[in-house]
């Protein structure tokens, strides 16, 4: 028995030691689709537009850019983007109708010495719009962007009244007189799969400046009419997109499932025994309050009419629930003026216009064959909340953690979760195996 | 030539076991293995007393011991888990070492009966997680511990059969915590839970003895913490959601029904000649009416900390052998297999447990005529297995395994 067991103790020690458990990662695949070159195409939502504004840090969470991470893992090829400058960004407030920095979100102790939170702003970066190069890029989603500017040269360098997120990134100099157009610079690479999230601009930039555009108008606050919506439509999917291409379409969020237009009840005006009765003294005749909550007050578009609100009429954000308790608004002394709301002739106007640009949507990637993600249906389930590998998130205004401050874009942790619905669909139509993206890894609102 | 044909009797004896259909467990915080020797067999003690520890483990077989023991012993268990999000990305646990010491003592008190004393740590858990990790929302770090008392007496009814009992003392403690889902600019709020509760349980035993077989019969009650107290704590919490009350600007009181459950052994051991014995014991753990455990928060019970498992009864079979291999050097060994008490789709980050094989060797050296030193080491694989039904859909493959050891100073008079 001549075993030297010191030798032996110390080797099985190690390798007992050192020895720490392990799993193997799956192999990843394309399946049916090729990813090598991916470009998107689209407004706001895929630009990465987080509280407010356009900034780096929105881009680099864009649910594109986070789909092309995956799919670098499957052959993808490299996402390049127009990056903006560190900072504060760029975004448009439709309120001001003025040009603004990413907004934040601060603490202050209102009337009833309680504290609430409120939007600030920073200021806008003035470097946001210089012309970045004649270049071209992986993702053409472009703040603002409707569907019939793809393919107008009227957004293009050449007009400035154009969009200017394009201009930034527009692969032309501007001085020729002929502009690029979006589609144009977009089909330059030649794209083996597309991403389309257009449509949202089409309708919502009218719902944010309150209903003060016309419905089937090209100007910037109208609805864009149905057969340009649809023309547009066709020249994304016949023009960028030709046959043997792969994609996905994701499609228009409903109005009421928007925390911008739905944190503020209809009724959110709260009053006493006494200042219902004091309010009915000087209401005129169709309005009336009683103890407990009551529709606020508004002004009409036209005539300067006030009434009461109904259920279904929306209030827009710039009005929050300190406006009413600390600044009176929505009685009727102080009725809320028109274009901070929705009436529901507007937004019946609005969801229509929303239905039928959804189903044009859907057609189109059916024709194609393209996979398809439910935005409008995720929205709608995201009020009752959403949770996904170990993270939860609502619709809730400030508290939900994947709408941004601005209550229409997402922040980067819901953008982490709708870049994973979109690899499930992706997974199930092209029998690819991505991987989905760890939605812990992107924040939610950061509270003061 | 005689030792190599005894390990090849016993192994073949051992295959045939194996092949035996039976399953096993060891638990969520269960910590069969508190005693050096029995330890070093796998842990099989049921039928058989070696030490002090017999005083725990079966009462009744204090009886059968032919001195007094004093022991004492240190353990040390380091789980290391690794879990394989749906997102491809890799997470560890940290290091999360157990060093439970025991002390227990067997004093002949007449000749029929005899008086014991047991303290030890009968389940503990410890686990953390990066502070970053995917499953920061559900669990970040869980450490559980029964502080265990337990007096012990025995009798012999005659000389082949006795009986034993204890009484346990049971002090738990538990610290959880994990991240609410706020941020600020330098991270998430973080909850600490802290609970602490008594309890009484009861330990009965018998044991039976016939020549060279011996079997041993012992149950130890459940332990349960009616109204476990404690309280919650926030870390890196913003000043706006303290003051808005959206968080608790105060420390919250925590409050939760804690169960342990109740274990049944049963054992038997054989002396094949007057060097070698071989042992085996069979554990039955009673998890199956302990679903759920919820710390609940007074006055916000949406951070109440919950976890909810499908658990089912579950057991354990061990085996092990004793080699006396000289005066001085007494040589050990034992195997395992420990079913978990966890519905596969349940796995939970705190308590990562699932079925497990465990592999143990020791040895004991006497030093002198009354002091001896025992020592084991052993290896345990927990098995991978797939998660599908946690809270927030946090899915994924977890896998597992430890290193395991301990070393006691052995005194007999």
């Amino acid at each position: 028995m001549n075993f030297n067991w010191k030798i032996i103790a110390v080797a099985l020690i190690t390798s007992i030691v050192s020895c720490k458990p392990d799993l193997n990662e799956p192999r990843y695949t394309s399946g049916q689709a090729d990813f090598s070159r991916f470009v998107s195409i689209g407004d706001d939502f895929g630009a990465g537009v987080s509280d407010g504004a356009l900034t780096r840090n929105g881009q680099l969470s864009a649910v594109p850019y986070l789909l092309a991470t995956k799919f670098q893992l499957a052959d993808g090829g490299d996402f390049t983007q127009a990056l903006m400058q560190d900072g504060n960004g760029a975004g448009y407030n439709f309120i001001s109708n003025s040009l603004t920095g990413s907004i934040y979100l601060s603490s202050y102790t209102n009337c009833q010495n309680k504290t609430s939170l409120k939007i600030l702003n920073n200021t806008f970066d003035n470097r946001s719009f210089d012309w970045l190069g004649a270049n071209h890029y992986n993702n053409y989603c472009i703040p603002g962007l409707k569907s019939f500017q793809t393919y107008s040269q009227f957004t293009g360098k050449s007009y400035p009244a154009g969009n200017l997120f394009y201009h930034r990134m527009a692969s032309d100099t501007g001085v020729s007189g002929l502009s690029s157009t979006v589609l144009g610079d977009a089909q330059y690479l030649n794209p083996t799969f597309v991403m389309v999230w257009i449509g949202a601009s089409d309708v919502y930039n009218y719902a944010f400046s309150g209903g003060i555009g016309e419905v089937g108008g090209l100007t910037p606050f109208d609805i864009t009419p149905v057969d340009t919506f649809e023309a547009a439509i066709s020249y994304i999917f016949n023009g960028l997109i030709g046959s043997g291409q792969k994609g996905i379409v994701v499609n228009i969020p409903d109005l009421q499932d928007i925390p911008y237009f739905n944190s503020l009840p209809y009724n959110g005006l709260k009053l006493t025994a006494q200042q219902a009765s004091d309010l009915n003294a000087i209401s005129p005749p169709g309005i009336s309050f009683s103890e407990g909550n009551n529709a606020l007050v508004i002004t009409e578009p036209t005539g300067g009419i006030i009434r009461q609100i109904k259920r279904g009429e929306y209030i827009l954000n710039v009005i929050n629930a300190d406006s009413i308790t600390c600044g009176g608004w929505g009685t009727p002394q102080k009725p809320i003026p028109a274009n901070y709301v929705l009436d529901s002739l507007e937004v019946s106007k609005i969801d229509n216009r929303i239905a039928i640009f959804n189903s044009d949507l859907r057609t189109a990637a059916n024709s194609k064959g393209f996979a398809f993600f439910d935005y409008n249906r995720f929205m709608a389930n995201l009020k009752n909340g959403y949770s996904f590998s170990g993270v939860s998130a609502t619709s809730n205004m400030f508290y939900g953690g994947a709408v941004s401050l601005d209550g229409y874009h997402l922040t980067p942790r819901g953008c982490a979760m709708v870049a994973n619905e979109c690899i499930k669909s992706i997974n199930a139509k092209y029998k690819s195996n991505l991987p989905l993206i760890n939605t812990v890894d992107y924040s939610g609102v950061l509270f003061p | 030539m005689f030792i190599l044909l005894s390990f090849m009797r016993l192994l073949s004896r051992l295959v045939l076991l194996l092949f035996f259909p039976v399953v096993s467990f060891a638990g969520i915080a269960d910590n069969p293995l508190l005693g050096i020797k029995s330890s070093a067999m796998g842990g099989t003690i049921t039928s058989i007393g070696f030490d002090g520890s017999a005083a725990f483990y079966n009462p009744a077989t204090m009886t059968f011991l032919k001195k007094n023991y004093l022991n004492l012993g240190l353990n040390y268990n380091s789980p290391k888990t690794l879990f394989l999000m749906n997102t491809g990305e890799k997470y560890y646990s940290s290091k999360s070492g157990l060093l439970p010491i025991s002390l227990y003592g067997v004093y002949k008190f007449t000749d029929k009966v005899d008086l014991g004393l047991a303290i030890n740590n009968p389940f503990q858990n410890n686990i953390s997680w990066d502070k970053n990790w995917a499953g920061k929302y559900i669990c970040i770090s869980n450490k559980t511990n029964v502080q265990n008392i337990q007096p012990a007496i025995s009798y012999r009814v005659n000389n082949k059969f006795s009986v034993g009992g204890g009484l346990m003392f049971a002090f738990y403690h538990h610290q959880v915590s994990r991240a609410l889902n706020y941020e600020n600019a330098s991270g998430d709020v973080i909850m600490n839970y802290e609970l602490k509760g008594t309890a009484l349980g009861l330990n009965l035993g018998l044991n039976y003895n016939d020549k060279k077989w011996h079997f041993g019969f012992a149950l130890r009650s459940g332990l349960n913490y009616k109204n476990a107290k404690g309280e919650a704590t926030l870390e890196n919490a913003p000043s706006s959601l303290l003051a808005n009350g959206v968080l608790p600007s105060s420390n919250s009181e925590v409050t939760a029904n804690i169960k342990l459950p109740s274990v049944v052994s049963l054992g038997a051991a054989y002396e094949l000649d007057q060097n070698w014995l071989v042992t085996m014991d069979m554990n039955i753990y009673n998890w199956a009416n302990i679903d759920s455990l919820e710390i609940k928060v007074s006055n916000y019970q949406q951070y109440n900390f919950s976890i909810n498992q499908d658990l089912a009864g579950s057991y354990a079979i061990r085996f092990g052998a004793r080699y006396n291999y000289s005066k001085k050097l007494i040589l050990r060994g034992g195997f395992a297999f420990d079913l978990a008490p966890v519905l596969n789709t349940y796995v939970h980050p705190a308590y990562p447990e699932y079925n497990k094989f465990i592999y143990t060797c020791g040895a004991s050296y006497h030093l002198k005529k009354s002091f001896s030193v025992d020592a084991f080491v052993g290896y345990s694989d927990i098995k991978e297995r797939k998660e599908t039904k946690n809270i927030n859909n946090f899915n994924g493959t977890y896998k597992a395994n430890a290193f395991i050891g301990g070393i006691g100073l052995n005194y007999e008079f």
